[in-house]
């Protein structure tokens, strides 16, 4: 599915990131966890080409998407939220999730056409079942800036899903949320959008990232220290000295 | 009747409409543009040119100067593809001024029943005679801006209901996102700078057949920020934002003789105050749902 191979990132003296490999397994989801500063927002952004790497190859079934820009990676099949929300904030919150599916039409002259006006638009369907999915069909008609932050969360991942990606990145999907609301967030992907999906999680939460992960990889000072199953990654001694330091 | 002094009022509301209107249209992409005068100075030399010197046919001459002011926008768009914000505006602001000030070195003139005609520099460009030519009364030429002006708003209108509108207004809620959602804002950002040049360039050309003269001055800065605050007054929420800037400023403030010394002291402090309490406009984009929602309520009801 997605394959990192050595890639690394400087930015001024600091190395971001130095020669990463990762692999995300197909329909599974797998969890970035690392420290503050660890890399993983980095690592978010070059495989979803908001920065282009310094070095290594990224490659996403088979095809280079190296320096591939981040209209180009959506199209490809990669879709994202972002760590610190990114809403259309003056538009509707079903104007946001439409919005995700204006460019699969705008290398036509559909691009004149009015946007999902009619009940029977296929697209209006897709985005109406999405926000169904997410459990925001009541607010569809809201503005998004309304939205306390737990719904705008959701809303984010209404609109990284409904393009259906081949790949879904979901950066810090709890940031910011309570306990309660991170489980309701937690067993929102677990059972509404990751069943048949490829996911990447980065989140610092635990207690989310071992509900919802089969896989998982953790960084720190911009290197992989270590991948595989949630268990016997948050047992192996580098992970806990990288969280908890050393005695 | 209205009296000359009213219609010349009038259509001087909907010919700077039209630049309001493209100035509009940069702020809803999230643009700020302190240029648009240059495309208005450009398609009122170039139509003028066509129909005085070249005898083109007025509507003619319209769509050749709007659509050299909408290339020259094009062009723009190109060279500021790598700049936002401040410097964008900056940019914009530099280009009107080239423009402004190539004019004062314009000079093409042609020999029309033993006269001299055409720009000559810095003492403008006079006898556009269109009009008079043709025996156009002001009410024609008024009823005649109001048509080219409800043409625009009905394309805007449109557009806006489009999916190349909803793109404009995600350009300018956060151009990251929308390159996110798999579009290039490049693309987008050069075909909003163009068809905002065009329409300017629809203001210019009506401009200088109305006015019957034109000087590189006309196109000063002033201009520009008058009609960027236009929708910044009115509102970005609806193509009729800016219309109410205008009238706000011109209907109001310019043409109501107490108002008349203080317009600029008047207009500069509403800009301020709309600024600080409505950053957005008037009809901002969640007063004009809010208006829907009720709209559709009582409608239903």
């Amino acid at each position: 599915m997605l394959e990192l191979r050595s890639v690394s990132k400087v930015f001024g003296e600091l190395s971001a990131l130095h020669q990463v490999d990762l692999s995300i397994p197909p329909g599974r989801v797998s969890g970035l966890i690392g420290p503050n500063g660890s890399g993983k927002t980095t690592l978010v952004n070059i495989i979803t080409g908001i920065y282009a790497p310094d070095s290594g190859k990224i490659l996403f079934n088979g095809v280079d998407i190296t320096g591939s820009t981040a209209d180009q990676t959506t199209r490809f099949g990669i879709a994202r939220t972002f760590q610190n929300i990114r809403i259309f904030s003056r538009m509707t919150v079903l104007e946001n999730v439409l919005a995700a599916l204006i460019s699969l039409n705008d290398q036509s002259w559909r691009i004149l056409r009015g946007y999902a006006k009619s009940a029977d638009d296929p697209q209006l369907k897709i985005a109406l079942k999405a926000l169904e999915t997410v459990e925001l069909l009541n607010e569809a008609g809201v503005v998004a800036a309304e939205l306390p932050l737990p719904l705008r969360r959701r809303l984010e991942i209404a609109r990284a899903f409904v393009r259906d990606p081949e790949l879904l990145v979901l950066d810090e999907p709890a940031g910011g949320m309570t306990p309660t609301e991170t489980s309701t967030i937690a067993s929102l992907i677990r059972e509404r959008i990751a069943p048949g999906r490829t996911c990447l999680v980065i989140e610092h939460k635990m207690d989310l990232i071992s509900d919802v992960c089969q896989h998982l990889c953790v960084l720190n000072h911009g290197e992989k220290i270590a991948e595989g199953s949630p268990r016997n990654v948050l047992e192996q001694p580098q992970v806990i000295e990288a969280y908890l330091g050393r005695d | 009747m209205l009296n000359d002094y009213v219609l010349t009022i009038i259509s001087n509301i909907g010919m700077i409409s039209l630049i309001a209107l493209s100035a509009y249209l940069l702020l809803v992409t999230g643009q700020i543009s302190f240029g648009q005068q240059a495309f208005f100075g450009i398609s009122a030399y170039a139509g003028a040119i066509a129909t005085t010197l070249w005898g083109w046919p007025f509507w003619l001459a319209l769509i050749f100067g709007s659509g050299l002011a909408g290339l020259a926008a094009g062009l723009i768009g190109l060279l500021t593809l790598r700049i936002s914000g401040m410097y964008f505006s900056i940019a914009t602001l530099a280009f009107a001024e080239m423009i402004r000030l190539s004019l004062f070195k314009l000079t093409y003139q042609i020999e029309i029943d033993g006269e001299l005609v055409g720009p000559n520099g810095a003492e403008g460009f006079g006898e556009i005679r269109w009009i008079f030519d043709h025996d156009i009364s002001v009410m024609e030429y008024t009823l005649l801006i109001y048509g080219v002006l409800m043409l625009v708003l009905v394309g805007m209108v449109l557009l806006e209901r489009s999916r190349l509108g909803m793109i404009f207004r995600m350009l300018g809620s956060d151009a990251l996102l929308t390159r996110a959602q798999g579009l290039n804002p490049v693309r987008y950002k050069i075909t909003a700078a163009v068809i905002a040049g065009f329409i300017a360039g629809l203001g210019g050309t009506l401009y200088a057949h109305s006015f019957t003269y034109i000087e590189p001055q006309i196109f000063n800065v002033m201009l520009g920020v008058h009609s960027l605050a236009y929708g910044l007054i009115g509102g970005l929420g609806t193509v009729l934002g800016p219309l109410i800037g205008v009238a706000i400023d011109i209907g109001f403030l310019e043409s109501i003789r107490i108002f008349q010394g203080y317009r600029m002291i008047v207009f500069g402090g509403l800009v301020a105050v709309m600024l600080i309490f409505m950053p957005r406009g008037i009809l901002d984009e969640a007063r004009v749902y809010w208006i829907k929602a009720v709209a559709r309520r009582w409608f239903n009801a």
